[in-house]
C-alpha cells in the first residue's frame, strides 16, 4: 500500500453538504430531465400502424411517425385484393406533399409515375407489398396520405400518415 | 434511451480506465499517453453517435455527460470514500528528506522525476523537503521546513 498522509497533512475533517447555488437549483432539473425523458423514450423512434379498406382493395401501412433528422425510415405498405377477381393493375400512391419532405427515396417496387407504383395482376387474396424508404430532411411533422386503388376505378382505400422529424 | 445508456456506460468504463492507469498519467503526457489520449475519443466517437447525427442526439448524448459528471461531482464531495474510489487518495512520495521507495514503485516515479519536480519548485536538496505528496490528479507538491523544525540527518543514495 502507498503510504497515507501524516496526519499533520489531513485537513479535511468537517462533514460535507451538498450546497447549490440559485441558477442551479433552476438548471439541474432541466439538465436532468432530457437523459430521463431520453431513457423513457421521448425522444426515440415510435411506429404505427394504419389501414382503411374499399370495395376492393383492404390497404395497411406501418410508418414511423417520429424519428431523427438523416435517419433513414420506411414507409411498408401491404396491399390486399379483397374481391373476389384479380385485378390487372392497383396503384400504390403516395401523396408528393409528404414524400417531398424526405430525401434520399427508395422505393421498391420502382414507380412508374413519381410516387406513384403499379402492383399488376393481384389474384382474389393475394398480398403485395410496398416498401418506401425516406430519410429524414426537414423538421418538424409531415403529413399525407397513402392511397391504394384500381387503376380506372374511383374506389379508393386511403390512409393518412403524419411522421414527426426531431432536428 | 440507447444513446444515454451507451454514454453512461462509456463514460464509466473510462472512468475506470483512468483510474487503474494511476494518477501520474493525468498530469503529464508522455508518448504513449498522448496516443491513449487520441484514439480514446476516436474509439468511442463511432459507438456513441452511431449513425446518428442529428441534434437532438447530440442535446441527449452532451446532458447525459454533463449529469453523470455533475452526479459524481457531488458524490465525489459528499462522500469520502467514493472520493478515494473514483479520484484515489494522495500518496507519500517524500518523508523527513526521504524517498519512500513503496510509494514511488507503485506511483512509477522515478527518483529523477522526483527532483525534475524540486527543481521546478526551486527546491535545491531533498534534505529540504518535509512531504513530497503526489496529488490525486497527477502534480507532485512539496512542503518544506520551517526554520524551527528538526530535520533528519540525511542518509539516502537515491539521488
Amino acid at each position: 500500500m502507498s503510504r497515507d498522509l501524516p496526519p499533520a497533512l489531513q485537513v479535511d475533517g468537517q462533514p460535507r453538504r451538498l450546497k447549490l447555488h440559485r441558477f442551479q437549483w433552476i438548471a439541474l432539473p432541466f439538465l436532468f430531465l432530457v437523459p430521463v425523458l431520453a431513457l423513457l423514450g421521448v425522444f426515440g423512434e415510435t411506429w404505427s400502424r394504419t389501414d382503411d379498406t374499399s370495395a376492393e382493395l383492404a390497404l395497411r401501412v406501418e410508418y414511423a411517425t417520429r424519428y431523427r433528422y438523416k435517419q433513414i425510415n420506411t414507409v411498408e405498405t401491404f396491399v390486399q385484393n379483397v374481391s373476389s377477381r384479380s385485378l390487372d393493375t392497383v396503384v400504390v400512391a403516395f401523396d408528393p406533399e409528404y414524400v417531398r419532405r424526405f430525401s434520399t427515396l427508395v422505393f421498391i417496387p420502382s414507380p412508374v409515375e413519381p410516387f406513384e407504383i403499379e402492383l399488376l395482376d393481384v389474384k382474389p387474396g393475394e398480398i403485395r407489398h410496398v416498401w418506401a424508404e425516406l430519410q429524414g430532411e426537414r423538421y418538424g411533422r409531415h403529413r399525407g396520405t397513402v392511397e391504394a386503388y384500381r387503376r380506372g376505378s374511383q374506389d379508393t382505400a386511403r390512409v393518412f400518415l403524419s411522421t414527426t422529424i426531431y432536428p | 434511451m440507447e444513446t444515454v445508456l451507451r454514454v453512461g456506460f462509456v463514460y464509466a468504463f473510462i472512468l475506470v480506465l483512468l483510474r487503474i492507469m494511476g494518477k501520474r498519467e493525468l498530469s503529464q503526457l508522455s508518448p504513449l499517453e498522448l496516443v491513449m489520449l487520441i484514439l480514446i475519443p476516436e474509439l468511442v466517437a463511432q459507438a456513441l453517435v452511431r449513425e446518428d447525427f442529428s441534434m437532438t442526439n447530440a442535446v441527449i448524448a452532451v446532458t447525459t455527460l454533463i449529469s453523470l459528471v455533475f452526479v459524481t461531482s457531488m458524490l465525489v464531495y459528499r462522500f469520502r470514500w467514493f472520493g478515494a474510489l473514483v479520484e484515489g487518495k494522495p500518496s507519500l512520495l517524500v518523508e523527513a528528506g526521504k524517498p519512500v521507495p513503496e510509494t514511488m514503485d507503485r506511483e512509477r516515479i522515478p527518483a529523477d522525476e522526483i527532483a525534475a519536480e524540486m527543481r521546478r519548485a526551486g527546491i535545491e536538496r531533498l534534505e529540504d523537503v518535509k512531504w513530497a505528496i503526489l496529488e490525486p490528479g497527477g502534480r507532485i507538491s512539496f512542503i518544506g521546513y520551517e526554520p524551527n523544525d528538526t530535520r533528519p540527518p540525511p542518509d539516502n543514495d537515491l539521488f
